[in-house]
């Protein structure tokens, strides 16, 4: 009863994308920024190859949206502190689970709660339990992230796009937060990510936040 | 336009950017990593595993807890985790099977459930199932409700973090003021611990994915009581009081009668069906 209400949920949210690009309201004035224009994240040895091509796509969508913010990357070993990282952690163990996060550290004036501020570091990471690898028989029940290739097929309705949820992601890095308007839509910034729907690029609202403030 | 590189041309440019060399924007197009096999990405995903399981174990046994008694009882209902990998060697997929297993006995370990919890058969195999569920995002609030120590709804009254110039992760401090499983009364005023918090430099450090909502909101909350020994999920140190409940989903935002949920995979819910 309660899962076939959560599949209603997200084929409605499927439904909502079919219009790309509509700006919808809600995306907030950018709380965090970089002070320096150029960054440079250091991505995992060990992520899966097949999740290299997407990252980049992600990534070069957000050095599309303005010359005055870029983005660059290497491959490295994880390092836990002191540079940007694109880092596969597996979750779980009694506390909540999530496809990714990403861990900003900022100054700034503001409670606890609120977000303003200069970023000093910022950390993306991916769940690695949800990582998809090229199957024909994984689990329908998966939330997996798809890496090789588009979450368009015979598994829609179960998968999430590791591109979109990078570019989310990369949004965080950026400095932009979580949408305020609860509807699921074709914006990048939402806090859930539809299974089986493409996010792969901003909407309106979301590149003017960007380019106001870099 | 960009273009990207050819797996074969990335190779030697993954080669010669081994080390120290970088690329940037700036500097053009980025070296792909030389293409690798699905059984390598599946051998470094096992690698990283098989290390932060046996730490979890470690501090299992450090805690006092049969964690091999677990197992074997998980390990009676067969969990099923990834399967029918193409590309993967017989020797990948059956260690990925071993790993589930031990995924989903270490989740149940961590939350607090004893071999004695796990001798209904019924009970059991619910659990095993909520938990599998909630290592792949597949679990219902049904399922999270199941593996909690409460369900409440209350008032955010504020958050608590370390004492100014140390690290360490913040705790909520919440009034419950409806409590939907467990035996917290009304007016209790509880702690949740949280995986944000501050630097030793005073800066604030926070994980995008989890909802910090301000004081004076009402929320929400499936918990479940973690030992703080047991703990992690976060670069920081968390808060070591036994009595500070862990969230096993965000905190659901409460709107009139909805409950909005900030979690993947979990619908908003009526408060009258919590």
């Amino acid at each position: 009863m309660m899962k076939s209400r959560i599949i209603g949920l997200f084929v409605a949210s499927s439904a909502l994308l079919a219009a790309p690009g509509a700006a919808l309201a809600g995306q907030p004035p950018m709380p965090n920024k970089w002070d320096t224009y150029t960054r440079e994240i250091t991505i995992d040895q060990n992520l899966p190859y097949m999740c290299d091509n997407p990252f980049i796509a992600a990534r070069d969508t957000i050095n599309q949206l303005d010359p005055n913010f870029q983005i660059g990357s290497h491959w490295g070993p994880f390092s836990s502190g002191g540079e940007s990282t694109l880092s596969y952690q597996p979750k779980g163990y009694g506390g909540s689970v999530t496809l990714a996060t990403t861990l900003k550290s900022y100054t700034g004036p503001g409670y606890f709660w609120e977000s303003y501020g200069s970023l000093i570091d910022a950390d993306i990471e991916v769940n690695a339990d949800l990582i998809y690898w090229p199957a024909t028989t994984d689990t329908m029940r998966s939330y997996d992230l798809h890496c090789d290739a588009s979450v368009q097929g015979a598994m829609t309705q179960w998968n999430a796009d590791y591109q979109s949820t990078l570019l989310h992601e990369l949004g965080h890095f950026s400095g932009m937060e979580h949408r305020t308007d609860t509807a699921s839509g074709a914006c990048v910034m939402h806090q859930q990510q539809a299974r089986g729907t493409l996010r792969r690029a901003f909407c309106n609202d979301e590149k003017a936040t960007f380019q106001t403030t870099y | 336009m960009r273009t990207f590189v050819t797996a074969t041309a990335g190779l030697a440019l993954a080669l010669a950017a081994a080390g120290s060399a970088q690329t940037s924007a700036d500097q053009g197009k980025p070296a792909l990593r030389a293409a690798g096999t699905v059984d390598d990405a599946a051998g470094n995903f096992l690698q990283d595993k098989k290390l932060r399981q046996s730490e979890q174990k470690e501090k299992l046994r450090a805690a006092g807890l049969n964690f091999g008694e677990v197992r074997s009882l998980v390990a009676r209902f067969k969990p099923k985790g990834k399967g029918g990998l193409a590309g993967l060697s017989a020797q990948k997929q059956g260690d990925l099977a071993d790993t589930f297993l031990d995924e989903v006995a270490l989740e149940l370990a961590t939350l607090g459930f004893r071999p004695g919890d796990l001798k209904d058969q019924a009970q059991a195999a619910a659990l095993f199932s909520a938990a599998s569920d909630k290592l792949v995002l597949a679990a219902d609030y049904a399922d999270y409700k199941l593996l909690s120590k409460a369900v409440v709804r209350g008032k955010v009254t504020g958050y608590r973090l370390p004492p100014k110039g140390s690290a360490g992760g913040a705790v909520m401090q919440v009034e419950v003021l409806q409590a939907y499983k467990g035996e917290i009364a009304s007016g209790t005023a509880i702690e949740v611990v949280m995986r944000s918090g501050q630097d030793a430099a005073g800066g604030q450090l926070k994980y995008s994915d989890e909802a910090i909502p301000a004081p004076g909101a009402e929320v929400v909350l499936v918990l479940s009581q973690v030992a703080p020994s047991l703990r992690g999920g976060s670069r920081l140190r968390l808060a070591a009081d036994p009595s500070a409940y862990t969230k096993l989903l965000e905190p659901f935002a409460v709107e009139g009668g909805v409950a909005r949920a900030s979690s993947p995979g979990i619908g908003d819910l009526k408060l009258s069906d919590l």
